[in-house]
């Protein structure tokens, strides 16, 4: 076993909050042997849970991982100058370390999804994203396991006109927590993010997000926003939510906006008035919240994966 | 091209003047058993009291300095005069206070702000009150307001105040509460009695002028049900090269159905550190609001806390931060809704310039009895320079799915557009900037009293100028 400390809050706050860092425990991990699936243009490479994906095409590299013992892994992504490279990676199992690397040199494209569906344990996962000139990098992230996951997102603009987006979605019950921390660091002018997390507690699962754009100084003309939408479904759900702003430059804009709670009256005593009961109302929009982030997987098989394994009909 | 324009610093002189201390009125420095014996000696406290500084210091001997928020490696507490003796006794007569204190107060404006608009006014210099008085009508109607020292001694208010002091705000809070337990000295003891409404605000004004010292003023009040208060407290210091300390500690208790309004202009030198904590215990129905206003100081650390403990309870705050060249401004507010259907709403503006650092943090948590509570928070920064920064560092911890907690913040600068369209209608561009600022900061001057919304536009306006370039 080992405890590692992960996703350090940028700036420090509150102690009694409890949200500067992450402490999780580890079991001994076996280097996983993910499954990959490249298309044309795009190579794949490696070996002992190292796998290199390189090249330049639309269609979707994807990677399995799914492991019936906690593993660990480590995943690279590199497209070149003006190309485009699609990944997406299915972990599933029973979690372990995974580490993910992006580097999208100028006016390079990179859309990465990752679906975390582990069964049990704890995942802890990081991605890790460098961006030049006019690059940008697409995030979307779906939890829908049932163990304890920590993620930590950081990504560099580094270069003039980089943009990052991303959409992170998350259904969490029984027991199940997330400790998730995004951090857009904006070094390139007129460099833009958006961060947008939609996700639904029941149970008594936990969750914490911490979201940081940083503008640092000479990041002029750079353009930041996020948001978070939460619905709690359960009295014994928490939630935490810790939207930083940092900022070391004048000429930018900045803004982060978070619901967190009930669905509003009125949009329920709609939803009865046509119908429907309360509970089925709440879990008609708990779907509705999920699916806004699931409706944005372009990659045909990915999607038709999650659909299945949250139950929920293509045709719906 | 922006075009740059270049002006001279800011005068500050209305705030920043002193008058010569006599040394033999300083304790030494540091902060030691002998030390808390010798003020606890002068002050002549209870037993009860000695002990509670003894063990006050013990705990801040063992207690850590904090791991977040601004640099206060500047600050040696050993360095620091915890203690000056009043040069005279508490004075309710005006006119028995000693010239140099009397000519510091009337330069701050204080006697003609208790004659045009307040229903009674304390005035401490440095450890000490000078000066206490209370409209009669006011005395009348059974509210008091004194200095904390009389009020432990008298006997009808004696149990009061110790069965009240630090409960809210213990030593074991953080570090600088527990240097505060130790050497407190002065503040202001107010008792609303039950359904009286006291209309115009009570204010209490805190001047440093020693150099090199602290200030460790305790502000006690309690608000009985059906009660109204408002309290006004504004503080200021001359500047020294010395580092300057400001560690109050201020105790609400709002009873039921009630509101206590607590406004803070504070403009203390730009070579203290202002470590100050404020706390408020709202009742059933009852609702707490705080206004304020950070302009001065070197280092702040300031999160006025509101636990609505009573179903319904309410806390407003809506607070401006104005840092401006060597500031490190880190203000906010902390929420804990604890009672079902309580609501709060936090509202800040910040402004930074000249490299001044601000930072809005806060706290929102929504216990699990909080059934049916909402909570909105919104902050907004604006950023005059590049060699500026301002932080906005949130938390909500939400404990129950039956609550609604709302949050948007925003960053930016001063817009050229709105600049530009002043320009056109006659306004340089420090007076368009100036009027945007303002405009900025009009959240918090219109819940001021009209003298005290000015003395912010002025402050706003004195911070202002140079900010172009």
């Amino acid at each position: 076993m080992q405890t590692i400390t992960v996703n350090r809050l940028p700036v420090p706050t509150f102690g009694h909050a409890g949200v500067n860092h992450k402490e999780v425990t580890l079991p001994e991990l076996a280097a996983a042997s993910p499954v990959a699936a490249v298309p044309s243009g795009v190579a794949a490479a490696g070996s002992e849970g190292r796998l290199e994906i390189s090249g330049d095409s639309a269609d979707y590299a994807r990677i399995d991982q799914t492991v019936s013992s906690p593993a660990v892994s480590e995943f690279s992504l590199t497209v070149p100058k003006n190309g485009q490279l699609n990944t997406a990676v299915y972990y599933g199992g029973c979690g372990g370390k995974t580490a993910v690397t992006v580097t999208v040199p100028d006016h390079g494209r990179v859309k990465l999804i990752e679906v975390f569906d582990c069964e049990e344990g704890q995942t802890v996962s990081s991605v890790n994203a460098e961006l030049g000139d006019g690059a940008s990098f697409e995030l979307i992230a779906v939890y829908i396991g049932s163990g304890s996951t920590a993620s930590e997102v950081k990504v560099s603009l580094n270069g003039r006109g980089a943009v990052f987006s991303s959409a992170i979605g998350y259904s969490l019950d029984n027991s199940s927590t997330l400790d998730l921390a995004l951090t857009a660091d904006h070094f390139g002018k007129k460099s833009l993010s958006d961060i947008s997390v939609r996700g639904v507690l029941d149970g008594s699962s936990r969750k914490t997000f911490c979201g940081t754009i940083d503008f640092k100084h000479g990041s002029a003309g750079a353009k930041g926003a996020e948001s978070e939408d939460v619905l709690l479904l359960d009295e014994r759900a928490r939630n935490k939510t810790v939207p930083l702003i940092l900022c070391a430059e004048e000429d930018v804009e900045g803004s982060h906006g978070a619901s967190v709670g009930r669905l509003d009256d009125e949009q329920v005593f709609y939803m009865q008035s046509r119908g429907f009961s309360y509970e089925r109302v709440y879990k008609l929009m708990a779907e509705a919240k999920l699916m806004q982030v699931i409706g944005r997987i372009d990659d045909e098989q990915t999607y038709r994966r999650v659909l299945k394994r949250i139950g929920r009909n293509e045709d719906e | 091209m922006k075009e740059k324009t270049q002006v001279a610093d800011v005068d500050r002189s209305l705030y920043d003047f002193r008058y010569k201390e006599d040394e033999r009125d300083r304790l030494n420095s540091g902060i030691t058993p002998e030390i808390i014996r010798e003020i606890s000696k002068e002050k002549n406290d209870p037993d009860w009291m000695l002990e509670f500084r003894l063990r006050s210091l013990d705990i801040f001997n063992r207690t850590e300095m904090p791991v977040w928020g601004p640099s206060i490696e500047g600050l040696n507490v050993d360095n620091i005069v915890a203690y000056i003796r009043p040069k005279s006794r508490m004075n309710s007569d005006w006119d028995n206070v000693p010239d140099d204190i009397k000519n510091t107060f009337e330069r701050l404006g204080i006697p003609q702000a208790e004659r045009e608009s307040l229903a009674g006014v304390g005035a401490q210099y440095d450890s000490e009150l000078v000066y206490h008085n209370v409209r009669k009508e006011v005395a009348e109607s059974g509210v008091v307001y004194t200095d904390l020292e009389s009020a432990m001694h008298d006997e009808r208010y004696a149990e009061l105040i110790r069965s009240h002091f630090m409960k809210l705000v213990p030593p074991t809070d953080h570090k600088f509460a527990a240097l505060h337990g130790a050497v407190w000295s002065g503040g202001s003891f107010v008792y609303v009695p039950e359904g009286v409404r006291l209309e115009i605000p009570l204010q209490s004004y805190f001047r440093l002028n020693a150099r090199g010292a602290g200030q460790f003023e305790h502000t006690l009040i309690i608000v009985e049900d059906n009660a109204y208060l408002h309290f006004i407290e504004g503080c200021s210091a001359p500047k020294y090269y010395e580092a300057g300390l400001h560690a109050g500690c201020v105790e609400l208790f709002v009873g039921k159905n009630s509101t206590l309004r607590y406004s803070t202009i504070e403009n203390w030198s730009k070579n203290m550190y202002n470590l100050n904590t404020k706390r408020a215990i709202v009742g059933e129905g009852s609702k707490v609001e705080w206004v304020s206003g950070s302009f001065g100081s070197h280092v702040s650390y300031l999160y006025p806390m509101s636990i609505l403990n009573g179903r319904g309870a309410r806390a407003e705050f809506t607070g401006i931060t104005f840092a401006g060249e060597g500031q490190n401004l880190d203000t906010g507010a902390k929420i804990v809704h604890n009672a079902p259907d309580t609501s709060s709403y936090i509202n800040t503006k910040s402004i930074s310039k000249s490299g001044g650092i601000s930072t809005f943090r806060s706290s929102v948590t929504i216990n699990e009895n909080a059934v049916g509570s909402k909570s909105a928070v919104s902050c907004e920064s604006l950023m005059l320079d590049n060699i500026s920064r301002s932080d906005t560092i949130p938390v909500m911890d939400i404990r129950t799915d039956k609550a609604d907690v709302g949050h948007e913040a925003r960053i930016g600068r001063i817009s050229d557009e709105a600049v530009f369209y002043l320009m056109s209608r006659g306004l340089d561009e420090q007076a368009a900037k100036a009027m945007i600022v303002s405009g900025f900061a009009d959240n918090v001057s219109k819940e001021l009293p009209l003298e005290y919304a000015v003395e912010m536009n002025n402050l706003i306006k004195l911070e202002m100028i140079g900010s172009i370039g």
